[in-house]
Formats: C-alpha cells, structure tokens, sequence
C-alpha cells in the first residue's frame, strides 16, 4: 500500500497550508469508490519527491476544497464532483456537474451503479 | 539577404519531398501491422486469440467451427498473431481499403468446406 | 468606459490541434478573463480501464493520446511491473529509451509546426514536417506503426530493433539532425519569431511553481523539474541534463522545446550505443495487489499514473494525470493581459495542449 497520511475532513486546509509553506506542489487528487463511501487521496510533490494524503469520506459528506491554498487543484475536484458525485464547499471555479459532462450523459458515470440518463440498464463495452 | 541563397538554389535543382502517390506507393516496411489474415485450415478452435483479444473482435464457435473477426472493432495490434499456437493468424503491410458499405459477405475460397472467414465488402472487391 | 464582450474561443478552430473552448472577456482586443469549458473528446477511458484485464489495459491506453502514445503505456508498464514485483531485462529498459525519445522527437516537430503555421510562418511548418515525416518512417520501421506503437508489454517490449535495423535508425537520424541544425536558426534568431513571442504570456518562478506547471512550461521559468532524472527505464545509465531557460515567456518555451530535440537525438545514440543483448521480456505470473504511483517525463511533462488493484484480473481503479491537465491553470494564468490576436499562436500553444490527454 501507498504511505499515505490518514486524514479528517477539517484537517485537510491546515495540512495544505503547511504543505504549501514548506514547498511542496500539488500533483492531482484521485477519488476511489469503496464500500462505506469514498477515498479521496491527496499526491503531493517537492523535488520529485512524493507525499499522499487520505480521506475517507462517506457519500453525502461534504469536503473543504482547496483551491484557495492551490488554485490548480479545481480540475481535478471538478472532475470528481462529475463523476463520482463528491460535494466540496469553496470551490473558486464550480462547474456544478458539468465540466466534462452534459446534461444527457449518465450520472455520475465512474460509480459502480451510474444512473443512464435514458432509464436502460448501462451495459458494458459488448454491444452484439 | 544572401544566407538564403544557398537554401533558395538547393530547393529549385533538387528533387521533390513528396512522391507521386497514388501512381507510386510506398512498399510497406517489413513488421508493419496493415492488416489481419487468416488461415482457416490450420485452426484448431483453441480460443485463445478469442480470450487475447483487447476490444473483443474476434468471436470462434468450437460447435460451428467458424472464426470471425469484426473488422471494425479490430485495431490491428497483433495480439492474436502472437498467441496463436499454429501461427494460423498472420500480419500483412498493406492496409484494408476503404469500405463501400456494410455488407457481410463470406469470402469466396472457404465456401462449401467447414471453416468460414467473414468480412466486409471493400472497395477492392 | 469600454463595454465588455465575450468571445467564444473554440471549439473548432483552423488552428487548435483538439477541440478547447476558451470564453474569453475581452475590453477592446485585449483579453481579461479566460473560462475553459471541455468534454469534447471526453471517452471513458478510465471506467473503461475498470472493466478489462490489466493486461489488454495497456492497449487502451496507449489510445488515450496520438502524440504521446508511447509514454502513457510505458508509465502503465511501469505502475504493474512495480506492484507485481517484475523485474524487465536491461535490453527491453534500452529499447524503450529509445521508442521514447523517438516519441518526444516527433512530439516536438509535430508541435514546432504547428506553432509556426498559428504564427504565419508557412515555410518553417512545411520544413517541420517533412523532417518529422523522416521520423515516423523511423518509427514505423522499429515499431510497426507510425502513431500507436503497440511495442511495450508488461514484462518487456513486444519486439525488437536488430543491429542492422539500428544502424540504420542511426543512418536516418543522422539526416534529422542535418535539418533540424539547418531550421534551428530560422526559429531561434529569426527576428518576426522574436518580436512576436518575446515578453509575452509570461510566467514567474514563482508563480509557475504556484499553479503546478509541469514540462518545459516549467523548465522555461527556471523551475528544473524533469521526471527523467528519477532514472526510470534506462535512463539511469544515459547522461543528460534538463534544459533550463529563466525568461519564463513564450519565446524561453520554444527554445525549451528545440534544445529538447537535440537533447532526445543525442539520447538515442547513446542508448543504441549501449544496448546489451538479452531477453525481450519476461513471462507475467500471478495478478497484480495493491496501490502504487508511476511517473514518466512525457514530451508535455510529468505523467502520474495512480493504479490500485486487488488481486483480480481488473484493476479496482486507474487515474492518469496527464501534463496538460496541471498546464491549464497556468494557461489561465497567462491570458489575461493577451491580445486577441496572439491567443492561439503564442499563449495557447506555447503550453503544447493536448486536450486528449485532458479529457481521456
């Protein structure tokens, strides 16, 4: 498994800021479903070294985001709010769901159970 | 102005970069991936270019004995010439013609005998 | 007081490689608020990645992206061999040093003609491309293909370069290289290049290290990040160093880029010089546990791809971040302030967009 540092949801906007302060960069943030929820995890880097930080979160909670400390961070927390239905509070650029998706794509497509927008059963790649 | 004269002359008297295509074609390189070709005779229906294949275009019936690859879905990474176990499946340079409609058509030199190659009609046909 | 308008930049545009569209709030011809707005080329790769073996997965990703093709299978071979505890032979590393730095050639040729059409400069685009065109008949000989290489596995490469077929790669890069000596002053000294790109969409230090610029975006303010020197694949026993420039605009960008062509040139005959024989790859047994993170310098900059996998033969989940996506917010960053006319020549190619990339 990653070294990953476990985290709160409140602490996450201090431990930011301590990162940014000591130097590090922001990499990206990945969400992964799992059963009690979600996991988001949090890659940081200085001088190509790297640090992970992770959240667990359950599905309605909501999370700090934290484009005010890196403004970069607002695609890949929009991307997470579109796919896997995450809510963030702060946003400085909400897309609100449609960043890469349309008002007739599936919703929130990357969860084990995406709801089609057409009331058919999603099927996988085969279509024979 | 005159450090471009050498460039200026040496484009007017040499040849042209491009080739005549399509009087005169390219001949592919040896190991280019163009296109699948199959061997129906040798096949022993093992299912393992089936089970390789990564977007699923080839579909085999043991019971039938047929072997069909969806031309479509193929994207012509040599899996299946590398895991066949006769070496039935091989790759070839040239690239399909473009296709003039969906037509499933079985390809004249199997017909009547068990194993069956199906395709789609080309321009060349 | 001037009025406002907002001018929808995009998404089909003569010059754009890939669908981006730009709103752009302009006062009077200069640029004072950018807003993206993505997802034409939005696929699903990722969920995709989820449903097939992790084997065929290296298929799928390779298709993410034409140009930078090679670099995202490397960096999944790299994350599965991690966690499955592979250990890929020294010739297969060499190999794929090679395919690699080919991919950043013609990466960069591919993006110094384009920047050169978007300026005007016709001449230099059609030069650009017939040399890179002496490139992808490199590629194809080696690899089987000119775009999607399909040469990299799990375990190893699926082919190999013979010593005939390398003397020959030598012969032609030889020829490249000849070119690109002969185009490199008409694009460095060139006084049009210069007044157009000098001094504009300019990026601190400072502020490119804020906003997680990756690349040569990086590189070209002075940060020196290059994933390479990590000394994944072979690159441990090859001798190079990043190429820094401090100016940070867009001119500092562009001779980023094409010292990166002589740079990947000399990589390769280094490579070919010290490539032992030695097995192509090596079998794969048992199903890859576990999370792990891999990056690759790409010809955009850094790749990270995050892989976790849980014993079965799907993997749970695979996130890709690829360097235009970490590049936008710095794009953002540089537009306000930009003539509408210089938008797409010198602000937004000068990051080297791959939207595709962006959008898997």
């Amino acid at each position: 498994m990653l070294q990953a540092l476990e985290l709160a949801p409140e602490e996450l906007i201090p431990r930011a800021h301590q990162l940014a302060l000591k130097g590090w960069r922001f990499v990206t943030m990945t969400c992964v479903q799992v059963d009690s929820g979600f996991e988001v995890l949090y890659h940081f880097d200085r001088e190509l070294e790297m640090e992970h930080l992770r959240i667990r979160v359950s599905k309605d909670q909501v999370l700090p985001s934290i484009t005010p400390v890196y403004f970069g961070a607002f695609l890949a927390e929009n991307e997470a709010q579109d796919f896997f239905g995450l809510k963030f509070e702060n946003l400085s650029v909400d897309y609100e769901g449609r960043f890469f998706l349309t008002a007739d794509s599936p919703v929130h497509p990357m969860t084990r159970t995406p709801t089609p927008e057409h009331g058919e059963k999603g099927e996988g790649t085969r279509d024979r | 102005m005159f450090e471009m004269l050498g460039n200026v002359i040496q484009n007017l008297f040499s040849a042209p970069a491009t080739r005549p295509f399509p009087p005169v074609r390219r001949e592919p390189f040896p190991g280019t991936r163009g296109q699948i070709q199959m061997d129906i005779e040798c096949c022993i229906f093992c299912r393992r270019c089936e089970h390789h294949c990564p977007p699923d275009a080839i579909v085999v019936d043991r019971k039938d004995r047929t072997w069909l690859l969806d031309p479509n879905r193929c994207i012509v990474c040599g899996k299946c010439v590398q895991v066949c176990p006769k070496d039935c499946i091989t790759m070839v340079g040239r690239f399909r013609s473009p296709a003039k409609g969906r037509i499933h058509e079985v390809r004249g030199e199997d017909d009547g005998r068990e194993g069956r190659l199906e395709t789609m009609k080309t321009t060349e046909d | 007081m001037t009025g406002r308008t907002v001018i929808p930049f995009g998404p089909q545009h003569p010059v754009f490689p890939e669908p981006l569209q730009l709103k752009l709030v302009l006062e009077e011809e200069k640029v004072v608020e950018a807003v993206p707005a993505m997802g034409y080329v939005h696929r699903g790769l990722e969920k995709l990645a989820e449903q097939k073996d992790f084997v065929q997965n290296v298929f799928l990703v390779e298709r993410v992206c034409g140009i930078c093709s090679f670099m995202h299978a490397l960096c999944y071979c790299e994350g599965i061999e991690e966690l499955m505890g592979i250990e890929v032979p020294e010739r297969a590393r060499y190999l794929r040093v090679i395919w690699a730095e080919l991919s950043r050639l013609h990466s960069h040729h591919l993006w110094l003609g384009l920047v050169a059409d978007a300026l005007g400069f016709e001449s230099l685009f059609m030069q650009v491309f017939r040399n890179r065109e002496i490139i992808m008949d490199i590629i194809e000989a080696t690899s089987g293909s000119r775009v999607i290489m399909g040469s990299c596995q799990v375990g190893g490469v699926r082919r190999d370069i013979e010593p005939s077929l390398m003397k020959e790669v030598l012969r032609r890069l030889d020829s490249v290289r000849y070119h690109l000596d002969q185009v490199t002053p008409a694009v460095l000294d060139e006084y049009t290049v210069k007044e157009r790109t000098s001094g504009l969409a300019t990026l601190s230090k400072d502020q490119a290290y804020k906003l997680g610029a990756v690349g040569p975006v990086a590189r070209a303010s002075g940060i020196s990040l290059d994933v390479r020197t990590l000394g994944y694949a072979a690159y441990e026993a090859l001798d190079f160093t990043p190429v820094l420039e401090e100016a940070g605009d867009s001119y500092a960008r562009i001779v980023v880029r094409v010292r990166e062509m002589h740079q990947s040139i000399d990589l390769v005959r280094q490579a070919a010089a010290r490539i032992p024989d030695g097995k192509l790859s090596v079998p794969i047994k048992g199903k890859p546990e576990g999370e792990t993170v891999s990056r690759v310098e790409q010809p955009r900059g850094e790749l990270v791809y995050y892989i976790r996998a849980n014993g079965t033969k799907n993997l749970e989940r695979l996130r890709i971040r690829t360097p235009t996506y970490a590049n936008i917010p710095p794009l953002l960053h540089m537009l306000p302030g930009s003539q509408l006319a210089n938008v797409p020549s010198v602000v937004v190619l000068s990051i080297d967009p791959c939207i595709s990339c962006v959008e898997r």
